[in-house]
C-alpha cells in the first residue's frame, strides 16, 4: 500500500505523525559524513600544498611526482573521500528541498552515478600514470 | 520543491488603520497585526492599530488584551497564564517567535508587527493549528516506560541524573512548556514538518531518553533513527535562539545524535 494512495483527509493527526514509521537508517550516514569530513581536513591541505609545489612543473616532473606510491595513494583516497562526502551532502540537500518522492529518488541515484563515474575515471587516470 | 512564496490565497493584504490612541495621548504605539477569518473567504490582511501605551500594561500581551477589550473585539489569540508558563501566547513578534506575555513592548522601537507562529496552518488571526505538533508529541510517547514492577515508593534517581532533566539552572529539557516557538522557527521543520519531529518534540524525546528511570531508551532511539524524523536537524540553532525559556533544544538533539552514533560504534 502506497502512502500517497491513502486519503489522509480522514486520517487522525497521530496516524499522520507516525506515518510509515522509522526507517532505522540515518545514523550511519551522519557518522560516515563526519568521518569523511575529518579525513578530508588534512587531505585538502595536502592537495592544495601539492598543487602549489607543482606550479610550473613539466609533464615529466608531474608524472614522476605521481609515480611516488604515497602521492598516488593519497590522491586516490582524496578523490574517493571527497566524492563520497559530496554525494552524502548533496543527498541531504535534496532530501531537504525536493518534496516529490519520485523526483528526489531519481536525483539522488543520478548524483551517485555521476559522482561514482567521475571518481572511477579519476582513480583509473591516476593508476594509469602511476603504474 | 520547497515553496519560497506564499500561495495566492495566503498573500497578506493591507487591512484597516485604526487610531485608538486619542489626540492627547503621549505614548503611542502602532501594532501591525495579521488578521485572517476563514469564514469570510478573503485573503489575510494586516491591520494597523495605534494605541496609547498609558492605557495598558508593559507587555505585548497587555497591548493585545487592550486592543481586544477596547478597540476590536473580533481579534483572536490564545492566552492563559500571562506569566510565561503555559506557552499559549506564542506568536511572531517583530520577526521573532516570542511569548507575548514575556515580551516587553519597550524592547521594540517603531511599529510592532505581530503574526501567528510561522509555517503553521492558521485557524483564525493569531491562532495557529497545533494538532500536528501535538500528534508528534504523542508519537514519542512522553511518559515513563518501565517493565520493572512499580516499587512501593518513588522510583529513585540520583541528584546528578535528575540534573540531566532539570538542568543546574532549571533550564533542562523538562522545563519545556511546549509553546513551539522553536519548532516554528526551524527552516528544516518548515520544509519537512510532515516527517521531521522538530526541535520541541526532539527536546522532549531527549527528556525521556535521558531519564535514568526509563527502561525504553533503545526503543525510543529506534523510533527516532530516521533521515527525516531526526537527521533533518542541521544545527541551524534557530531553536535555541528563539526559546523564550532559555532552553537548548539544539544541544538535546546533538545528544540524541551522539547516542545514535555511540550505539553504532
Amino acid at each position: 500500500m502506497s502512502a500517497e494512495k491513502r486519503n489522509n483527509k480522514f486520517m487522525s493527526p497521530l496516524a499522520k505523525a507516525r506515518g510509515l514509521g522509522s526507517t532505522q537508517d540515518g545514523a550511519r550516514h551522519w557518522l560516515n559524513e563526519r568521518i569523511a569530513a575529518s579525513l578530508l581536513l588534512p587531505l585538502v591541505v595536502w592537495v592544495v600544498y601539492s598543487i602549489l609545489m607543482l606550479r610550473g612543473a613539466s609533464y615529466e616532473q608531474f608524472t614522476a611526482w605521481m609515480q611516488n606510491p604515497l602521492h598516488a595513494m593519497a590522491l586516490i583516497v582524496f578523490f574517493i573521500t571527497s566524492s563520497y562526502h559530496a554525494v552524502m551532502g548533496l543527498q541531504v540537500v535534496m532530501e531537504d528541498y525536493i518534496s516529490c518522492h519520485c523526483l528526489r529518488l531519481v536525483k539522488i541515484v543520478l548524483t551517485k552515478i555521476v559522482f561514482g563515474t567521475v571518481t572511477l575515471a579519476a582513480v583509473l587516470s591516476i593508476l594509469k600514470v602511476a603504474l | 520543491m520547497a515553496e519560497f512564496t506564499l500561495p495566492k490565497n495566503s498573500k497578506v493584504k493591507e487591512g484597516k488603520k485604526v487610531d485608538a490612541a486619542g489626540a492627547d495621548a503621549k505614548r503611542t504605539k502602532t501594532f501591525k497585526i495579521y488578521r485572517y477569518d476563514p469564514d469570510s473567504g478573503e485573503n489575510p490582511r494586516q491591520d494597523e492599530i495605534t494605541i496609547d501605551l498609558d492605557n495598558c500594561g508593559p507587555m505585548v500581551l497587555d497591548a493585545l488584551l487592550h486592543i481586544k477589550n477596547d478597540v476590536d473585539s473580533t481579534l483572536a489569540f490564545r492566552r492563559s497564564c500571562r506569566e510565561g508558563i503555559c506557552g499559549s501566547c506564542a506568536m511572531n513578534i517583530g520577526g521573532r517567535n516570542r511569548l507575548a506575555c514575556l515580551e516587553p513592548i519597550g524592547n521594540h522601537t517603531g511599529d510592532i508587527k505581530i503574526s501567528p507562529l510561522p509555517h503553521m496552518p492558521v485557524v483564525k488571526d493569531l491562532v495557529p493549528d497545533l494538532s500536528h505538533v501535538y500528534a508528534q508529541y504523542n508519537a514519542i510517547e512522553p511518559w515513563l516506560k518501565a517493565d520493572t514492577p512499580s516499587p512501593s515508593r518513588e522510583r529513585l534517581q540520583s541528584a546528578e541524573d535528575a540534573n540531566l532533566l532539570n538542568g543546574d539552572d532549571g533550564r533542562g529539557p523538562s522545563a519545556c512548556i511546549l509553546c513551539f516557538c522553536c519548532s516554528t522557527s526551524c527552516p528544516s521543520y518548515w520544509w519537512n514538518a510532515d516527517k521531521f519531529m522538530g526541535p520541541a518534540i526532539l527536546l522532549n524525546a531527549w527528556r525521556w531518553i535521558a531519564d535514568s528511570r526509563d527502561e525504553a531508551t533503545g526503543e525510543r532511539l529506534d523510533q527516532l533513527e530516521d533521515p527525516f524524523k531526526l537527521y533533518r536537524c542541521h544545527t541551524i540553532m534557530n531553536c535555541t535562539e528563539s526559546c523564550p525559556k532559555g532552553l537548548n533544544p539544539a544541544k538535546a538533539i546533538a545528544n540524541i545524535k551522539k547516542l545514535m552514533a555511540e550505539r553504532k560504534a
